[in-house]
């Protein structure tokens, strides 16, 4: 009863009710389309994966990243090698090491461009991650072992023990996952370390007086994202069945940065209308204008960030929802009612 | 195999489709007076159409090349339809953009394969673009693959069949010809990419072997503009043969700095294996004089070859304004070979299941193609043909010499 | 031992002397107030101390430990809080929020990811409102506050991670006469957790709390001492009377 009465009254209705209703429609998804759908919004969700990766260094901790399809790139050819190499095509395998493999360039890549004395300005850090994924592009590009400008095809199905993950199964195996990481993602950006995460967004500078060590927190998140995007690259990896440079670079990376200013920032859920948004216009508008479709899509994007600085989530969540609370007065209201609110 | 979903498809899609398809009709023809996007069959067809996937960069960096490679398909399944189809049924072109871009062009693919469950893709022009789409035509999605682009060499996998020109048939008569003709010291240089490294592995070897040297290869970054040092390498060597593999935007102004220095002048001479008439614009006429180039099709073929001639008159006839040349070095003709060298495959396999497709098209041959005929090597799944030697001049190529019958591609 | 000493404190902006040999003392329990004219390098000081400057030459002491070159953060965890002149709330979190936020700072960050010390600082966070009369907004967004009451949440938050030093720059600017005695009744009790310098222009409401007062002009101390002393001191009438 009291808590019904608090949902009314409080303004946190829109984003779980966005996420529940955007859950159903995957999970359902497969009944309802054909398969050659079904396999397209699995790509969907994986890059909404990516797209959350950005929104957690971007939306949340307000570090302008235009790298991160390095780290998706990385997981991806890390996967292509494992299994062209070793053979290796198991999801209990490849999907760890994809991660890590995140994990560990997130953590390099921020390391080297976030800690110090004082904080790195935002061009600074644009910049810097803009080069790391441009330079990794290029790397790619001219090492043969990567395969270079022809990149890795022939990457076998993902497999777990004798199963082989073929199209439906390893939609169902991408929405478990991408599952996973939303909710963990939503968990992370919702805790007393999500708080911090806001201070570090609205004033690095002043938080650092309370005691925060905000280059360490910066580290954590990045290197969270890493793995996030690092994750998202090995699925796609088995997804496409091939690796190819343009996944580690400046294209990819400006695309993620899209998706999620479309969509809006700072929601997590933002970035998945963005992805659904962008790609589903691009799926359809090639089909039905084979020869101006890319300016069409141009143009649309220029007018939504033109007219809806906020992505179009802002158009149906308010900003006192994109920041939200962190759980606890709600809390306190529910256990007793002490704060009032 | 194909695996059948007919009646959910069939009965909840077409109506929301047809509906979609007719408003999206009218706001394309507004917006860009474009065709269909499936190409049909003409209705005196009572059968079904055989479906062909075409997939080929139509937007971006590559698609002047991707949209000759379309018109030709067309130009194809015209003829075909024209002289009564395949198994008395039309064949339907469906038609999918690669944009230029790995990742768009496999979704893309998907589609080919998944929903309209094409009977065969003909496409791709970059090997990239190649690796990038063979998984979901041939490994996932078990269908025939045709390769039409001159390339470097090496997809030997099975069920994907080549109609370009591979590194042998492009040197083994071009280089013993440039010694003769224009000295013994090469240069090489390359954009760095896997062609020009394995084009290069092989013209090695043969001008070695014909007694000539190779002064230096180099290669560069693909957006190189300036080849002053490059330049200057090649005049204090006193190459006498510039083998070029540096591409679009660079090469333009490579060419024009080597003029500049006085390259041509003092008799050198430039080669260039993937020049055809496209690219003959690209710098004045005086700075690319007596450029080599060995290729399947020439346009100056058309006074000698009444078949080439022909072809050429079907495709300016069908598409009288086109800015997109009928032309080699934009796999136009390994288009049109592969086209009907497929069409050939399923005349003598008399059904449609990949296996047996696959089996006909193995040692299938046409009599009539851009260049003279064609006919795949059995159990290699590359195409024998002719390749001829020419030489720009005054700013059009003139036919300076040709193979004597069909050039193995000697591959897998 | 004093709880601060800085010694000899010199910061230079490009040839502009902001602070030219200046000293601190400051005992526990003192309520220590800071005064001079515009630009007599009052913020200058509390800057140094905090660490959002660092000095170009002299040394700051804080609890008998050097501290000069130490960071921000590493000041803080020491026992420094700050509010700075410009109000710095996060305008979009709630009241309780931006207090949580000060409060949890010193935390280990495990901790934090796994949101284990939200319960116990919860009821600080409330005390910590009360004292400021601040819990009824609570719920609120801080944006949403007055100005003054804006001032106050800072303070809160300055004072949240019970810093043994706490250093107020203008607390009451902008204020109503009324705010102004309201912060004073806020600050006065607070001597008994920990020692405060503020820096102040509105020199009543600086004699209403400080104990003690250093006069600052052209970056030079010019007085220290309670403030009968101040009021009797010759030179300090005479920087007032000649610049104010």
């Amino acid at each position: 009863m009291g808590l019904r009465s608090e949902g009314r009254s409080s303004p946190y209705r829109v984003v779980p009710v966005l996420e529940w209703a955007l859950l159903a429609l995957f999970a359902v998804a497969p009944l309802l389309v054909a398969d050659y759908i079904a396999v397209f919004a699995s790509r969907l969700l994986i890059l909404a994966m990516l797209a959350i990766s950005f929104d957690l260094v971007f939306g949340y901790a307000g570090i302008m990243s235009f790298g991160q399809a390095l780290f998706f790139g990385a997981g991806g050819y890390g996967v292509a090698l494992l299994a062209r190499d070793l053979g290796i095509s198991s999801a209990f395998a490849a999907l760890p090491a994809a991660l890590l493999i995140g994990l560990a360039l997130g953590w390099l890549v921020s390391a080297f461009l976030l800690l110090g004395r004082h904080p790195p300005s935002v061009i600074f850090v644009a910049l810097g991650t803009l080069t790391a994924s441009f330079a990794a592009e290029e790397l790619a590009r001219s090492w043969y072992y990567l395969g270079g400008q022809n990149g890795i095809p022939s990457i076998p199905v993902l497999t777990a023990g004798g199963y082989e993950f073929s199209d439906i199964p390893f939609y169902y195996l991408v929405l478990g996952l991408f599952v996973l990481v939303y909710a963990g993602s939503r968990a992370l950006t919702r805790s007393q370390f999500g708080l911090a995460l806001a201070g570090i967004r609205e004033q690095e500078a002043r938080i650092g007086f309370f005691g925060y060590r905000v280059e360490v927190f910066k580290v954590i998140i990045f290197a969270v994202a890493g793995a996030v995007a690092g994750l998202a690259g090995g699925l796609y990896a088995f997804h496409e069945g091939f690796v190819w440079p343009s996944i580690l670079g400046v294209v990819l990376s400006t695309q993620i940065v899209l998706y999620c200013l479309f969509g809006g920032t700072g929601t997590l859920v933002g970035a998945i209308l963005g992805v659904i948004a962008i790609e589903g216009l691009s799926y359809a508008l090639s089909e039905r204008f084979p020869t101006i479709w890319p300016v069409l899509l141009g143009v649309l994007l220029l007018l939504v960030i033109l007219f809806l600085p906020g992505g179009i989530i802002s158009l149906l969540v308010s900003e006192r929802e994109r920041v939200g609370d962190f759980g606890l007065l709600r809390r306190m209201a529910r256990r007793g009612g002490r704060v009032p609110s | 195999m194909q695996r059948t979903k007919p009646d959910r498809e069939g009965q909840a899609r077409i109506p929301r489709r047809h509906v979609l398809r007719s408003a999206a009709w009218m706001a394309g023809a507004v917006a860009t007076g474009a065709g269909s996007w499936v190409i049909p069959a003409r209705r005196s067809f009572g059968a079904a159409p055989i479906k062909v996937g075409i997939a080929t960069d139509l937007t971006g960096a590559i698609g002047i090349a991707g949209n000759s490679d379309l018109n030709v398909a067309k130009m194809c399944a015209d003829l075909i339809n024209k002289s009564g189809g395949l198994l008395g049924r039309p064949i339907e072109l469906h038609v999918e953009d690669t944009a230029s871009n790995e990742g768009i062009a496999v979704g893309n693919v998907r589609r080919l394969i998944q929903r309209d469950r094409v009977d065969v893709v003909l496409g791709g022009i970059t090997s990239s673009m190649r690796n990038a789409i063979k998984g979901p035509i041939v490994e996932r999605g078990h269908t025939l693959y045709i390769y039409p682009q001159l390339y470097e060499g090496g997809e030997c996998e099975k069920f994907i069949y080549c109609t370009g020109p591979t590194p042998a048939q492009q040197c083994d008569d071009l280089i013993p010809w440039l010694v003769q003709n224009s000295g013994k010291r090469f240069a090489f240089p390359s954009a760095n990419y896997i062609w020009p490294h394995r084009l290069n592995q092989y013209a090695r070897n043969l001008v070695q072997k014909h007694g000539g040297e190779v002064v230096f290869e180099e290669y560069y970054p693909l957006d190189q503009i300036d080849y002053g040092a490059t330049v200057n390498r090649i005049m204090t060597n006193n190459v006498e043969v510039v083998f070029n593999t540096v591409i679009p935007p660079g090469v333009g102004p490579f060419f024009k700095q080597l003029y500049e220095a006085g390259f041509l002048k003092r008799g050198g001479r430039l080669c260039c294996v993937y020049y055809d008439e496209n690219d003959l614009n690209i710098n004045a006429p005086q700075e690319i004089e007596g450029l080599a180039s060995c290729l399947d099709y020439f346009r100056a073929l058309d006074k000698t070859e009444p078949d080439s001639a022909k072809i050429q008159a079907e495709y300016q006839a069908m598409f009288p304004d086109t800015k997109y040349l009928f032309a080699a070095g934009s796999a136009a003709t390994g288009m049109y070979r592969g086209m009907m060298l497929w069409a050939e495959a399923v005349k003598a396999a008399g059904k449609l299941d990949r296996d047996s497709v696959a089996a006909a098209l193995d040692h299938a041959s046409i009599a009539v193609a851009p260049g003279g005929p064609a006919e795949m090597v059995p159990g290699k799944r590359h195409c024998r043909m002719r390749m001829y030697i020419a030489v720009a001049k005054n700013g059009s190529f003139d036919i300076v010499d040709q193979s004597k019958g069909l050039v193995d591609p000697r591959e897998c | 031992m004093s709880l601060l000493e800085a010694r000899g404190i010199v910061k230079l902006f490009g040839n502009l002397c902001a602070l030219d040999d200046v000293s601190l003392t400051v005992e526990p329990g003192q309520i220590h107030g800071l005064i001079g004219p515009n630009g007599s390098g009052k913020s200058t000081l509390l800057k140094c101390v905090a660490g959002a400057l660092f000095p170009n030459a002299g040394r700051v002491a804080f609890q008998g430990t050097d501290i000069t070159t130490a960071s921000p953060p590493e000041r803080a965890r020491a026992g420094v809080g700050i509010k700075f002149q410009i109000t710095s709330v996060l305008p979009g979190l709630t009241v309780f929020d931006n207090v949580l936020l000060a409060l949890q700072a010193r935390g280990g960050v495990l901790d934090l990811i796994l949101s284990r010390t939200r319960g116990a600082l919860a009821e600080r966070a409330m005390r910590m409102l009360a004292h400021f009369h601040l819990t009824e907004r609570a719920g609120e967004v801080a944006g949403a506050l007055s100005h003054g009451e804006q001032q106050w949440l800072e303070i809160a938050m300055a004072l949240a991670p019970e810093p043994a030093l706490l250093l107020l720059d203008e607390p009451t600017a902008g204020m109503s006469l009324e705010e102004r005695r309201a912060t004073g009744e806020f600050l006065r009790p607070l001597a008994d957790r920990c020692a405060i310098v503020i820096v102040e222009h509105d020199l009543d409401f600086i004699r209403d709390i400080c104990g003690v007062l250093t006069v600052l002009d052209q970056g030079r101390v010019v007085e220290t001492g309670s403030v009968a002393q101040i009021q009797a001191s010759a030179r300090v009438q005479e920087v007032y009377l000649t610049r104010v």
